[in-house]
């Protein structure tokens, strides 16, 4: 795994990948976050896709932390790939969204294979975020990405299911939002009683699946 | 001791410093939106300063003291009297059993914050009393006050620390924003998309010229701020997501901008051009729609 680091702010570095989204990237950027949560001066770190956020206290020294991510990048790239587990969720959707339209007057797309292209893959958690029990699942096939809405909604309703450039993902509650929803599920991904309040962990596999095959 | 609330001009929270390290599950850090403010409000009463106590936005509120408390009101200036007569803000002021506070809406600045000499009650979820609106939820219930509420204490007044209290020696510097309308320059410190506004020398000049008013749709989410409509909007609505923080600015396809605050998502899906820094964010927090104008420099 090959990080670059970027400046944001006099208590963060950002870190990226140039590589495309890809489970095994999540994987090894959850788990270089998860050993870096260990250290005090460590206040954050998250990741997204292809980044990884550090916040860091006031008093921490930056170029110490770069030192230490880079010694954990080396540990890491010179033992073996860690396995782990794959979980797959299986989610339900009615494919009824009222950006349907929307998204077939993409150029060579037909409506009806708007779902046949959602559902035809497996997507990889690469994110939980935005909001709690929201997650960031990709990589959408080409010919669905849409870039977000130009203008927002105000209320974007809970548990649909919407997609935005080469995102999709569940909204879990009522909220604003600027991606287009293509269709609904009675799953509830939000989960207040667990620790990371949602159904998913970062590097999770999700399939969609018609409800209208049942 | 119990203290009721018996008015409330704007909205009223219970707040401490918020929840740290809960970020990665989508979770906002929440707490004091001027953090400098806040912590001076306990501070003055030789509190930790992270210690629980209300944030008022947009007025103060009225207050029935059933036995005496020491009172400390900071931020936004709500004139606040104690039975008809003025009392001093920034200051500790010991008020007697069978007190009414009365206060009004501020005038100048945003947020006032009153800290009281014994501990809240309050009850946290996730270790912070900092409420979040979670799918038409409020975690935890009872820290968005109501008319009627009864505030209750531990009963044990915190030793009060001279030496907590002499540590700070001046008022902070956003406190002018308290008293008059103000033009606040901030710096900007680099983001992972800077490079957008400021690598062309061109684009970085209109943008430090660019003067933003604060939109009245802005909340402790985030505060939207509307200026020149910056033309490099347009070209940035298929971005992937990223992880942003308060303070983050993102440039929306409308040109205009938004700065993640306290309350703000985790991970956000526009260009992010740049970031306050803590001082610049207890500016902000205190910053009202329609008085405050905002240039930014690199």
């Amino acid at each position: 795994m090959k990080l670059k680091a970027y400046a944001y702010g006099p208590n963060a570095i950002l870190y990226r990948s140039d590589e495309e989204p890809n489970r095994a990237l999540s994987i090894g950027l959850e788990i270089l976050a998860e050993r870096l949560r260990k250290f005090p001066q460590v206040l954050e770190a998250r990741i997204s896709y292809c980044e990884l956020l550090l916040v860091l206290s006031s008093n921490a020294n930056h170029e110490q932390i770069q030192a230490l991510v880079r010694d954990l990048l080396l540990e890491s790239s010179a033992a073996n790939e860690v396995q782990v587990p794959t979980r797959l969720h299986k989610i339900w959707v009615s494919y009824t969204g009222p950006d349907l339209e929307d998204v077939a007057e993409q150029p060579g797309l037909r409506f009806q294979e708007i779902k046949k292209l959602h559902t035809g893959q497996k997507y990889t958690v690469h994110a939980l975020g935005f909001q709690p029990g929201f997650a960031f699942l990709g990589t959408l096939p080409a010919p669905i990405q849409v870039p977000r809405r130009s203008v927002p909604r105000i209320r974007v309703p809970a548990n649909c299911i919407a997609i935005a450039a080469d995102q999709t993902a569940i909204y879990p509650h009522e909220s604003p939002g600027g991606w287009h929803i293509i269709g609904f599920t009675k799953r509830e991904v939000f989960d207040v009683d667990s620790d990371s309040l949602s159904i998913f962990q970062v590097g999770d596999t999700v399939q969609f699946s018609d409800v209208d095959e049942l | 001791m119990n203290v009721r609330v018996l008015k409330l001009r704007g909205s009223c929270h219970l707040q401490d410093a918020g929840r740290v390290g809960q970020a990665q599950f989508g979770m906002p850090k929440g707490g004091f939106a001027d953090h400098t403010s806040a912590s001076l409000a306990n501070l003055i009463l030789g509190k930790r300063s992270g210690a629980t106590l209300l944030e008022c936005t947009m007025g103060g509120p009225d207050l029935f003291f059933e036995s005496t408390c020491l009172l400390a009101i900071t931020g936004a200036d709500i004139q606040p009297r104690i039975n008809g007569v003025r009392i001093p803000m920034w200051e500790r002021i010991r008020v007697s059993k069978g007190s009414k506070l009365t206060s009004t809406r501020a005038e100048f600045g945003l947020r006032t914050y009153l800290a009281f000499g014994e501990s809240l009650v309050a009850s946290a979820w996730r270790d912070s009393v900092s409420p979040v609106l979670i799918g038409g939820d409020l975690h935890p219930s009872h820290s968005v006050l109501m008319e009627g509420d009864e505030l209750r204490f531990t009963g044990e007044e915190v030793s009060f620390s001279e030496r907590i209290a002499r540590a700070y020696v001046e008022l902070p510097q956003h406190v002018c924003l308290l008293e008059k309308d103000s033009k606040i320059r901030l710096k900007l410190f680099k983001a992972p998309e800077s490079h957008l506004v400021e690598a062309d020398e061109e684009r970085r000049v209109e943008f430090e010229n660019s003067v933003w008013q604060i939109s009245p749709q802005s909340n402790r989410m985030g505060i939207r701020l509307v200026g020149p409509s910056l033309s490099l909007g347009k070209t940035t609505s298929s971005m992937r997501s990223g992880p942003v923080l308060p303070g983050t600015v993102q440039l929306l396809p409308d040109g205009q901008l938004i700065v993640t605050h306290v309350d703000g998502q985790t991970i956000g899906g526009y260009p992010r051009i740049g970031i306050v820094d803590a001082m610049g964010m207890d500016v902000l927090a205190q910053a009202a729609a329609g008085r405050v104008e905002v240039w930014f420099c690199f």
